[in-house]
């Protein structure tokens, strides 16, 4: 539906997007993730016919961008950040108006707005004047305009952006439904909204792509390590030495000391299976006499490779205790965590690998019931709520 | 055409949801009011008058009172249209809704000439009032009239449009409609100031004034007609241009 080859972008002397290629199939949701400034509203703005590329091609359910701008135009709908709308219109009018520039034919035209605002839920609000809603609103608004016309094809660029938590579940709600008969491409730089309903993802950092898979694949490729965390009692020479006569050891780091003679550590192995790493820790501890308090298989989520992608090369990835530089991306993680009852504990973690934020996957580590990195986490972050 | 007038309604319907509108309606009215009042006071006083000029033709460009409301008011009318558009970004759902940049700044035009004629429907009261007390009244005077006053906001809207496509500042576009309108008149009334024969002849096509001198005698020049007309095609087409232009710079 969606395909982009070799796009490059330049402003002036700036450039925005360097060779970017990738697809979007039909009744697929991507995800186009990168930070901020990474060139994802450009590339989308080229996609709409909006801003033309200074090379490459891109042909948008089948239509050139540059050279049949209008047929493209008629089977998108378009949701562009910030939601520009006119302030003093009122929410019926405006989406009329839309929808005649659009050239819904006249029969269709009022079921089509019902439609849409029954969709987005914005009915009660339909007399209202668009400069007095609220964002939540506004942005619904927005959406409901990009589904006017029935297009093939949603472009939403950071739709979720300004809500708040119910809003954000509500909107990524709806885009799983409008996923159901539409081709969506969404950008956003909020990772767990994308691993909640995107089937792939697009990954930009500076203009160039740097990844494209399913959430799974990224994660599966993301790294080979295993990494633990443990909670342990002991003193530090006793518990480092025992851990490393282990099997598949690669290095140790404390990452904590929430109390005297305990100690969180970040424990890395290489070339072994989760729960083979997770028993041989148990039998050490048994073996050499110190207490095991916490152990969790620390699972690679989305955010990682986010992170791993798009972070400087600088920032060797065993680096030391130094606190990583955040990439926006992870500024954005409170939606996500909420659901998350391990925040508390997570608070005391003064440091980490750069490449392993410090969310840490289920609760129920406490009882050695860690779970592996094969299963998506978002499922039971729903489950969660 | 169907988006021309569908952008033409909106963009009037939000002119008419602006305060802007009215106080620049109830201004217009109050000027052009006490203009007609003068002139009708003074064709009174002075019977030798009404021999060469009616009141009507008086008030059709025989002073600058005429002249100095339009160059008012254009700037006025046409300011927000474009810029407002780039100022709050909605120009980026227009121009990505299947409509070509034409159409837009068509609509916008239309909706701006459409005000600018209703500001002065009013006036036609000044012409019912003359017709009842005058003796009587030439017809083809006044309705050549009228056409030069459209003539005029023809041209002057369409400049307007063109500035207000060049600027994300409505303010900003109005100033510099200000500038091209009053250069313009300005320079028109070197047809009277210069010597030159040559620069005399170009400027006698842009003086407004002269073109009005005649259109309220009843002469209609096709030349004149030419000018206004083939001077806001070449506004709109350029100010087509820029919006298209500002997407490759944007």
């Amino acid at each position: 539906m969606i395909e982009v080859t070799h796009i490059t972008k330049r402003f002036l002397d700036r450039e925005v997007l360097k060779d970017i290629t990738f697809r979007v199939d039909r009744g697929e949701i991507v995800g186009f993730l990168g930070p901020n400034g990474a060139g994802k509203t450009t590339t989308l703005r080229i996609l709409t016919g909006y801003l033309p590329a200074t090379s490459g091609r891109a042909t948008v359910a089948g239509h050139d961008v540059f050279e049949d701008s209008l047929a493209v135009r008629r089977s998108i709908g378009y949701l562009p950040e910030n939601v520009p709308m006119y302030p003093e219109m009122r929410v019926n009018e405006f989406l009329r108006f839309r929808s005649n520039l659009k050239g819904v034919p006249k029969s269709e035209r009022a079921k089509g707005i019902d439609r849409a605002m029954e969709q987005v839920q914005i009915g009660d609000v339909r007399t209202r004047i668009i400069g007095q809603l609220s964002k939540g609103y506004r942005q619904r608004v927005g959406l409901a305009d990009a589904l006017l016309g029935k297009p093939q094809i949603l472009i939403l660029d950071e739709p979720t952006v300004g809500l708040d938590p119910n809003q954000i579940r509500q909107t990524r709600q709806l885009i799983r439904d409008l996923g159901k008969d539409h081709t969506i491409l969404l950008s956003t730089h909020i990772l767990p909204e994308v691993e909640a309903v995107a089937t792939r993802v697009v990954i930009v950092h500076h203009g160039r792509l740097v990844g494209e898979g399913r959430p799974d694949e990224l994660k599966a490729g993301a790294r080979s390590s295993l990494l633990l965390n443990v909670e342990a009692r002991g003193s530090r020479e006793l518990v480092d030495r025992s851990l490393g006569g282990l099997p598949g050891f690669s290095s140790t780091k404390v990452t904590s000391e929430p109390a005297a003679d305990v100690l969180g550590l970040a424990v890395t192995f290489e070339g072994i299976e989760s729960g083979v790493a997770r028993e041989g820790v148990f039998a050490a501890a048994v073996k050499d006499g110190w207490v095991l308090r916490g152990l969790e298989a620390k699972t690679v989520s989305l955010e990682d490779v986010f992170a791993d992608l798009t972070t400087e090369e600088k920032e060797a990835p065993t680096g030391e205790e130094a606190p990583p530089t955040a990439p926006p991306g992870r500024k954005a993680a409170p939606s996500g965590e909420e659901a998350n009852p391990t925040a508390p504990r997570s608070t005391a973690v003064s440091g980490g690998e750069s490449t392993s934020p410090q969310r840490t996957s289920e609760p129920s580590a406490d009882e050695g019931g860690a779970r592996g990195g094969g299963e998506a986490p978002p499922a039971s972050k729903e489950e969660g709520k | 055409m169907r988006q021309i007038a569908v952008i033409a309604r909106r963009e009037l319907a939000s002119i008419f949801l602006s305060p802007i509108a009215y106080v620049v309606l109830v201004c217009f009215l109050l000027l052009n009011g006490i203009s007609f009042w003068l002139i009708v006071t003074f064709v009174t006083n002075e019977p030798a008058m009404q021999m060469q000029s009616s009141p009507l033709q008086a008030f059709f460009g025989g002073t600058l009172l005429y002249y100095l409301p339009i160059l008012a008011v254009c700037p006025l009318i046409t300011m927000r249209t474009l810029a407002e558009e780039h100022r709050s970004g909605t120009i980026e759902t227009l121009m990505t809704a299947p409509v070509r940049d034409f159409e837009v700044v068509l609509g916008k035009y239309a909706a701006a000439l459409i005000f600018y004629i209703f500001l002065w429907l009013p006036t036609l009261l000044y012409v019912v009032l003359v017709a009842r007390n005058a003796t009587s009244l030439d017809w083809g005077p006044v309705a050549s009239a009228y056409l030069g006053t459209l003539l005029i906001g023809v041209l002057y809207v369409s400049i307007g449009i063109l500035m207000s496509a060049m600027s994300k500042n409505q303010i900003i576009a109005c100033i510099l409609t200000y500038v091209v309108l009053g250069g313009l008149f300005f320079l028109g009334l070197g047809e009277y100031v210069l010597s030159d024969e040559w620069w005399k002849n170009v400027w006698s096509h842009v003086n407004l004034w002269s073109h009005m001198e005649e259109l309220s005698k009843g002469i209609v020049d096709t030349r004149r007609v030419v000018y206004y007309l083939s001077g806001a095609v070449a506004a709109l087409y350029t100010a087509t241009r820029v919006v298209e232009a500002r997407r490759w710079r944007a």
